[in-house]
């Protein structure tokens, strides 16, 4: 029962009001936050959150990917007609067929001479580690490898400066190249080995068809000799004859791709991957990856498992790591498939979802102290001087009420308006009282007077008609009495021993005409009973009656005789 | 009033808390695993992801950085003098230029260019117990201004690097073993019958040619003098008989001064062997291809320096170390983690025995004689470290302003006089004139 009572709104305290107010004001901001923010799509689980980021990161990463890949086609593709065109030259001013470069040493280095600059240009100009030109030719044909060597022209940009101090060279001549500067790789070797030449057999049979046509992205592999990973954008070298002379193309090894395809993203280890799946593993040996600008990721050595986190999220994991990302499948050139991949290390989604669930509770934890906090404040600043002169009010002390409110000096004003109205008709009405008493003790004094004059009148008019009815009794009994008791001669006995009687015996007889009794004379005379037997023996005695019975018949019928003779 | 402060460390709690910062000095370290610091380094230790140092980067990231709150990110490798140039660049806010690294690989001469004075000092981080673990030599060459500017990581000394297979051959034609390289005496009558037997191919290529002449001076007369310009005393007749020495190969064509990096002539197959640096042992190809596309294995030796025979024998000291450009107190704690890290003994010796340096701590060094390498010029390259470190003394190279200039414009005119006066003897000129030639070149240069 008493708890219905404290769900009385009526019967609720201004504090608690104010409290429930605050309270319903912040959950209606809140509400209010969460509909504005989901309106403009900010509600979204850390898992949400995340997928977002990796979807945007990845429609940036596969343009960033597609767009390069697609200008180093175009790049290998007026490669190839440049250098041909070069090469159909050197041939026609040495007036040699093309396979007339086979052990013809020579006009080799005189072709690399010619080719190594404008190479060289290219590769500057191109956003790629390497530049190559093989030819279908080998300076010893005589050797047992000889089938599988190839010369050419093989540059690469060493580090991550792009200046001309930085080309090194990975094949061909060593003598041409230091005579423009270019230092051999430490891996160097003359010739290429097309037995190690990724889908070498695969371009050159597809000679038939027009270069614009034709260029071959290939599988990241490592670079013979070297512990880097590359990628080769191929073209074919063909002569306006159809003479197969040979391919050329541009690299991209892991370490350009990971300073080139640096993604601007706030995702802290971020690692973006080029690579390629097996039956649900993803195969990072090869893999060429970049993360964010200016912060670390981790590079991948092992293969990941992928498992499907939920629909839009996959897991990659290996006995000691795991990811979260997403996947999308791009052919950078007509036949091959590559895979994109986008992913964080787990232990970062962990973290922001702590971070989100830690922040949200403490959001709401913020809130609450905020509006208990503004509560109090509210009640200290405004509703407890409120109540306070509330109280003063209450007090005899409203006079002495200090507040800051005007509406509250406001009402003290006005309630001593009122107050000094209301006494002014108290004191009025109290004057109008006082004369309406006054007035009504004179009435009731004059009531009472007029009550008792009316039952003195009263009792007096009782009395007389008592005494009419027993003078009129008398006057029947006397009338009677004279008819039948009274002896004329007694009563003139009577007359004449009225004037014997002592003063003793007058007194008694006036006490029995009084009609006193025996009891009552006695009392008012203090004589005693003795004496009044012999006062009243004496008196009937002399008035010659038996009786006092008698004796007042005859006074009566003496009062009635006087009266009727006055 | 209690009330209001509460009320304002409540929120300021809980704003921290939200902003995800921490109350300074609640930690004695800067460091915020939670937040890491990231640390960029411009190196000169190899440019392929899975060069030594890169491997080390990731795995203190993976370790130490991780549990601490440290990342540190290649963002440049490249030679030390450009290194300089693009410090220098970053500096000036030329235009082009990229970011200034946290950390680089920088030579102690190189210091002073970039100002002592915005180069952190790693003595205020390591204490006396943790420096006293290092060659106190290595640290000395590391002080600028007091202040312990460049910490040495590593140190490099030369070595004779040869071609093995071709050395066999020519040995059993010749009778000329490695034991005939161990004086320079020998060295070139050695170079002189490979001139022979190659039918004119320099028997050496010479990286620092000068160094070699410095290294005799001293060792013959246990002092060298340098001129106010930062140059050779000429008037000395130890400097001249010397170099008389070196240039009289040279004239002879039985050793050049290398294009840039001995390697490139070996692998070529130009040169038997290069005297150059002990770092440029991952320089050196597998194999040496000739210009008919003819290859084999390089079976790659190394020796130590050739004696000059004087009191003593001396080596140089070279090698970069690692410089930080002072920012936060976070960052230089950061560095100092890193650095310390990165020299501890054990993996110090890992580091330096995959690069050819030599370590920069007792531990590490002494480690050397029980380490198992996995390839055979290595082994041999570290053999003759120890020799050397046992038996010769390090000279550290001269670090004048405009020194490094003077040797450059030195080695390019002697590679561009070297095939005329090669040719001027094989033609009979007399071999003092030559000699006399190159002397009053190398005069010319102060």
């Amino acid at each position: 029962m008493r708890k219905l009572t404290a769900l009385r709104y009526s019967e609720w305290s201004l504090k608690r009001k104010l409290f429930v107010y605050m309270l319903l004001l912040a959950a209606l901001l809140l509400l209010i936050l969460f509909i504005g923010l989901a309106a403009i799509g900010r509600t979204s689980s850390t898992s949400d959150t995340v997928y977002d980021s990796l979807e945007l990161q990845m429609e940036v990463f596969e343009k960033d990917i597609l767009t390069h890949f697609d200008h180093l086609a175009a790049s290998a593709v007026a490669l190839s007609a440049d250098m041909t065109e070069i090469l159909t030259d050197s041939l026609q001013e040495k007036n040699i067929v093309f396979p007339a470069l086979n052990d013809n040493s020579e006009a080799i280095a005189d072709l690399q001479g010619t080719m190594l600059e404008p190479l060289m240009q290219k590769l500057l100009q191109t956003d790629c580690s390497g530049a190559f030109v093989m030819l279908d030719a080998t300076v010893n044909s005589t050797l047992s490898e000889a089938a599988v060597s190839k010369s050419g022209l093989y540059l690469q940009i060493n580090g991550y400066e792009r200046t001309a101090s930085d080309v090194i060279l990975y094949r061909g001549i060593a003598d041409i190249a230091k005579s423009y500067e270019i230092m051999p790789h430490r891996k160097w070797r003359l010739e290429f080995r097309i037995d190690l030449f990724p889908d070498y057999a695969e371009i050159v049979s597809s000679t038939t068809t027009p270069p614009r046509k034709f260029y071959h992205i290939s599988e990241p592999f490592k670079l013979p000799g070297t512990s880097e990973y590359v990628l080769l954008v191929t073209v074919p070298m063909v002569g306006d004859d159809g003479t197969y002379f040979g391919v050329c193309g541009y690299e991209v090894s892991a370490s350009y791709f990971m300073m080139h395809h640096e993604q601007p993203s706030k995702l802290q280890h971020l690692n973006c991957l080029l690579a390629t799946t097996h039956e649900n593993t993803l195969i990072t040996a090869g893999a060429l990856s970049c993360g964010s600008r200016d912060a670390y990721f981790h590079t991948l050595t092992e293969d990941y498992a992928i498992l499907k986190k939920d629909e839009n999220l996959s897991v990659f994991e290996d006995e000691n790591f795991s990811y979260l990302g997403i996947s999308r499948s791009i052919a950078l050139a007509s036949t091959e498939e590559h895979l994109l991949v986008v992913m964080i290390p787990k232990t970062d989604y962990d973290r922001m979802l702590s971070k989100s669930v830690i922040q949200t509770v403490m959001f709401l934890l913020l809130l609450l102290f905020f509006t208990v906090s503004f509560c109090r404040y509210f009640s200290k600043r405004f509703l407890t001087p409120l109540l306070t002169a509330l109280e003063q009010i209450k007090s005899d002390k409203r006079s002495e009420t200090v507040s800051g409110i005007p509406e509250i000096l406001d009402l003290v004003e006005y309630l001593d308006q009122q107050e000094k109205a209301r006494g002014e008709i108290l004191t009025s009405l109290e004057q109008k009282n006082l004369a309406s008493e006054n007035e009504k003790l004179r009435l009731k004094a004059e009531y009472d007077r007029a009550l008792c004059d009316f039952r003195r009148v009263e009792l007096e008019y009782t009395s007389a008609k008592d005494e009419l009815l027993r003078l009129q009794s008398e006057m029947e009994r006397l009338a009677y009495s004279r008819k039948t008791e009274i002896d004329p001669a007694d009563y003139q006995y009577f007359l004449a021993g009225l004037q014997t009687l002592t003063e003793s015996e007058r007194n008694l007889l006036e006490y029995y005409l009084a009609g006193k009794s025996v009891k009552e004379i006695l009392a008012l005379t203090g004589i005693k009973e003795s004496t009044l037997k012999y006062h009243n023996h004496n008196l009937l005695g002399k008035l010659g009656v038996s009786s006092r019975k008698q004796m007042l018949r005859y006074a009566e019928v003496m009062r009635h005789q006087k009266e009727e003779a006055e | 009033m209690k009330k209001y402060i509460s009320l304002l460390l409540l929120t300021a709690i809980f704003l921290l808390t939200f902003s995800g910062c921490q109350f300074p000095g609640s930690k004695k370290t800067l460091l915020d695993p939670t937040n890491p610091v990231t640390l960029t380094i411009w190196h000169v230790y190899g440019e392929q992801a899975d060069a030594p140092m890169n491997l080390l980067i990731d795995e203190f990231n993976d370790t130490v950085g991780k549990d601490k709150g440290i990342q540190v990110r290649v963002t440049n490798v490249t030679g030390t003098s450009k290194i300089l140039a693009q410090l220098l660049d970053a500096q000036a806010g030329n235009p082009g230029a990229a970011e200034l690294p946290d950390l680089f690989s920088c030579h102690t001469q190189n210091a002073p260019a970039l100002g002592a004075e915005n180069l952190l000092d790693f003595g205020e981080w390591f204490s006396e117990d943790e420096l006293s673990g290092y060659v106190p030599e290595f640290l000395a060459s590391g002080m600028l201004d007091g202040k312990l500017a460049v910490f040495p990581v590593s140190k490099s000394t030369y070595a004779l690097f040869i071609n093995g297979s071709q050395f066999d051959r020519f040995a059993t034609d010749t009778g000329v073993t490695y034991e005939s390289l161990s004086d320079w005496n020998s060295f070139f009558a050695a170079a002189e019958k490979y001139y022979e037997w190659s039918d004119g191919k320099p028997f050496c290529a010479f990286d620092y040619l000068i160094r070699h002449m410095e290294l005799d001076v001293l060792s013959k007369t246990g002092k060298l003098e340098y001129t106010e310009n930062g140059w050779y005393d000429t008037e000395d007749t130890a400097i001249k008989d010397s170099f008389g020495m070196f240039a009289e190969a040279l004239a002879k064509g039985h050793v050049a001064v290398s294009d840039l990096y001995a390697n490139t002539q070996v692998m070529t197959g130009d040169v038997l062997c290069g005297i150059g640096s002990s770092a440029a042992v991952g320089y050196y190809n597998d194999t040496v291809t000739y210009p008919d596309n003819t290859s084999e294995p390089m079976k790659l030796q190394v020796l130590p320096l050739p004696r000059s025979g004087g009191e003593n024998e001396y080596m140089p000291q070279t090698g970069v170390g690692i410089s930080a450009f002072k920012t936060t107190d976070q960052k230089a704690e950061a560095a100092y983690e890193f650095v310390k890290w990165f020299t501890e003994s054990e993996r110090n010796l890992d580091f330096v025995v995959q690069t050819g340096y030599m370590p920069v701590t007792d531990g590490a060094f002494e480690a050397i004689s029980n380490y198992t390498f996995a390839d055979d010029g290595y082994a041999n390259l570290y053999a003759a470290i120890k020799t050397m470190y046992e038996e010769y003394i390090p000279v550290v190279r001269p670090d004048f302003d405009g020194f490094y200039d003077k040797t450059d414009a030195l080695y390019d005119g002697l590679r561009k006089m070297q095939p005329s006066l090669t040719e001027r003897y094989e033609k009979g000129e007399a071999i003092g004139e030559l000699t006399e030639a190159i002397w009053d070149f190398f005069c010319g240069i102060d």
